[in-house]
């Protein structure tokens, strides 16, 4: 029992985090004696700190991997896959919390409790990366969107920060029904709800004529309900105004984490749990319209955050595509797009944070970013050119071996449709580095220095992005194994 | 008489009385329950959706002010959309239930957080609230911890709002600034 305890530790240790530090806010901040100080950088860098922190115990957990495989036989499983996903996911954390400091100082933002709650949200996603029962499942996710539902109305003073909020709210209350639906679907067709015994009941289920429409019902539910979470196209309607309206470092970490930590459980749903046609057809139907949609409703875009939620939205697509082929290599390439995205995201909203202190909010704002602040603007111009899959940069890695993996199982259409979708998007990305190389507005618009963590931030991953193709075997060889211990 | 009284929810032109016939449907609900033999889960629907749910949807209903003549208007412009989906909903019940498969003499003990249902063994006899609870802390007590996390968050999103919507708008209402 000792072992299992020592399994799941990272998870108690952010927990016990979390809360000590929600303590010592609400002590602090309200002491009359210390002047209610806001203590919301403090307790930034103390959350920084854990998550760090749980990041190496999780590391260094490593050899817990052969021992504690199950984790009261309902909840966990911890292997090669949550191991790697947990890291990133951690990583990513780190990432944006590093951001949100200037934001804090800049807008007079002085709730501490933004800090409590996206740690509380990484916790919950550490769960959800390790899921292994659906009620754990649903449950992981209800705390990661309630988390965030609080924090994307955070603003108080603008309405649209509440209203993305409400929007969110709503957007992610209804696909948690649905998902719950499905969950029970299951449950009451099966009677099982751990993957593994999900696994053995529905082996033969696509081959067999008999097929119980419960299952295909809950099967069917849980991925629209996923889908929907994670922005897929039929479903996407309110995200580009949740991550337009959201403060900025909500959007940051809105995109990459719950995408981070979804994609890991529903791999594990839809490839181990439920291996068959059902859900590759609604994934293919999904990656196909998400692609063509974040190509084309890019284009007119005129505001960069939505502009940003789009190429997400693009990019859930092309991720979709490692989900829609049920090979290794599908996971293995959805877990390598999915990795550069994260890396490519936080660049991204880095430098929106970075340009933010003018309110940058339109396109047409990055005018002549060139001459104002040349490194800005190439280290931006290399982030939207890994998103468009330009060669020697990381985002064509990913693409490239997406589409790979689509064509070796098969799906040519889906290949076709993403290269095409690729070309046409290269179309706004280039448009942008055009506006901030070669266009001149009206004002030019003058940007103060950033901190020392974005420009830490910025510098490590633009450098990753740019020197990824000499040297990607050890993001493959992890890949590989992370998607290989999603099929033992 | 549930589903009457859930037409009505839609279809009544008050909002109170919208939410008198809201209140129907849980008791019928709850009702229904008590016959199928599920008495805690019976006793936790009264407690829950009337007490807490259909008691917040009425102090938001006297809350806003809703014009009565309003809604009538243009109830009849959604009816073909809603009249869609509605559709949709039933015929993927009716499809559903059209199956036989549905376990009458449930023999596994199994439950989850406090709303799904407890189906007790033949053998022993114990009450549903003691099969919930025996199963709720010790098999599946990591969930029950996660699930106390939840009303965690919903407690400090609650209190977020509340001082961050104090703390700018301080133009007014000084009396009432207490953290």
């Amino acid at each position: 029992m000792f072992n299992l305890f020592l399994a799941v530790f990272p998870e108690i240790f952010l927990i016990n985090a979390t809360f000590i530090l929600l303590i010592h806010g609400v002590v602090f901040s309200t002491s009359k004696k210390d002047d209610y100080p806001p203590l919301v950088s403090n307790v930034g860098w103390l959350g920084l700190l854990s998550v760090l922190i749980t990041m190496l115990l999780l590391a260094a957990g490593a050899p817990l991997l052969t021992i504690a495989h199950f984790f009261w036989n309902n909840f966990f499983r911890r292997d090669n896959l949550t191991y790697f996903c947990q890291i990133l996911l951690l990583l990513s954390t780190a990432g944006t919390i590093s951001m949100c400091f200037d934001f804090f100082e800049q807008e007079r933002f002085d709730a501490f409790e933004f800090i409590v709650l996206i740690l509380l949200s990484t916790c919950s996603m550490l769960f959800m990366i390790s899921a292994y029962d659906l009620i754990a499942m649903y449950l992981a996710i209800e705390l990661q969107s309630l988390c965030f539902y609080v924090i994307a109305a955070s603003k108080r003073e603008s309405e649209f920060s509440t209203e993305a909020g409400l929007k969110y709210l709503i957007l992610g209350a209804f696909p948690s029904g649905i998902l719950l639906f499905g969950c029970s679907m299951i449950y009451g067709s099966t009677g099982a709800t751990h993957f593994d015994q999900l696994a053995k009941i529905l082996t033969g289920y696509e081959i067999t004529g008999a097929r119980s429409s419960g299952i295909f019902m809950g099967i069917l539910s849980i991925a629209v309900g996923f889908l929907f979470k994670i922005t897929a196209v039929p479903f996407h309607m309110r995200a580009p105004d949740i991550y337009e309206g959201s403060p900025t470092p909500v959007t940051a970490f809105l995109s990459i984490a719950p995408k981070i930590s979804l994609s890991a459980n529903m791999s594990r749903v839809s490839i181990y749990g439920s291996y068959g046609a059902t859900l590759q057809q609604i994934f293919f139907f999904c990656s196909i319209a998400s692609m063509i949609l974040g190509a084309l409703a890019a284009m007119a875009q005129t505001k960069v955050k939505r502009l940003l939620a789009y190429s997400s939205i693009g990019h859930v697509g092309y991720i979709c595509i490692g989900f829609s082929c049920g090979t290794i290599e599908g996971i293995q390439s959805l877990l390598i797009g999915i990795f550069i995205y994260a890396l490519m995201t936080i660049d991204a909203f880095a430098i929106v944070l970075a340009l933010r202190q003018t309110r940058v909010k339109y396109i047409a704002d990055l005018g002549a970013l060139a001459k104002t602040n040349p490194i800005l603007a190439i280290t931006f111009s290399i982030t939207m050119l890994s998103y468009a899959g330009i060669p020697p940069l990381a985002g064509f890695c990913s693409k490239f071996y997406l589409f790979f993996a689509a064509l070796g199982c098969g799906a040519y259409f889906l290949a076709s449709v993403g290269v095409v979708t690729s070309v046409i998007g290269c179309y706004y990305y280039i448009r942008l580095v055009k506006r901030m190389f070669f266009d001149r507005p009206r004002t030019l618009i003058l940007y103060e220095p950033m901190d020392r963590d974005k420009s830490l931030l910025l510098a490590i991953t633009s450098s990753f992005i740019t020197l990824f193709f000499l040297y990607p075997s050890p993001l493959f060889s992890v890949t590989h194994q992370m998607a290989l211990s999603s099929y033992l | 008489i549930a589903s009457v009284s859930s037409v009505m929810v839609i279809r009544a032109k008050n909002p109170v009385h919208s939410v008198f016939f809201f209140i129907l449907v849980f008791f019928n609900t709850s009702g229904l329950l008590v016959l199928l033999g599920l008495d805690f889960f019976a006793t936790i629907f009264l407690v829950v959706y009337v007490g807490a749910i259909a008691v917040l949807f009425l102090f938001v209903v006297l809350m806003l002010d809703i014009k009565i003549a309003e809604i009538h208007e243009n109830l009849l412009r959604h009816l073909p959309v809603g009249g869609i989906i509605g559709v949709l909903f039933l015929l993927e019940i009716f499809f559903l239930v059209d199956n036989d498969y549905i376990p009458i003499l449930p023999t596994k003990l199994s439950t989850t957080y406090l709303t799904y249902t407890v189906y007790a063994e033949k053998i022993q006899s114990w009450t549903n609230l003691e099969t919930l609870g025996n199963l709720l802390y010790t098999t599946y007590f990591v969930l029950f911890l996660v699930y106390s996390l939840i009303l965690l968050v919903a407690m400090i999103g609650a209190i977020v709002q509340k001082t961050m919507h104090k703390t700018t708008r301080v133009k007014r209402q000084d009396v009432f600034r207490r953290n």
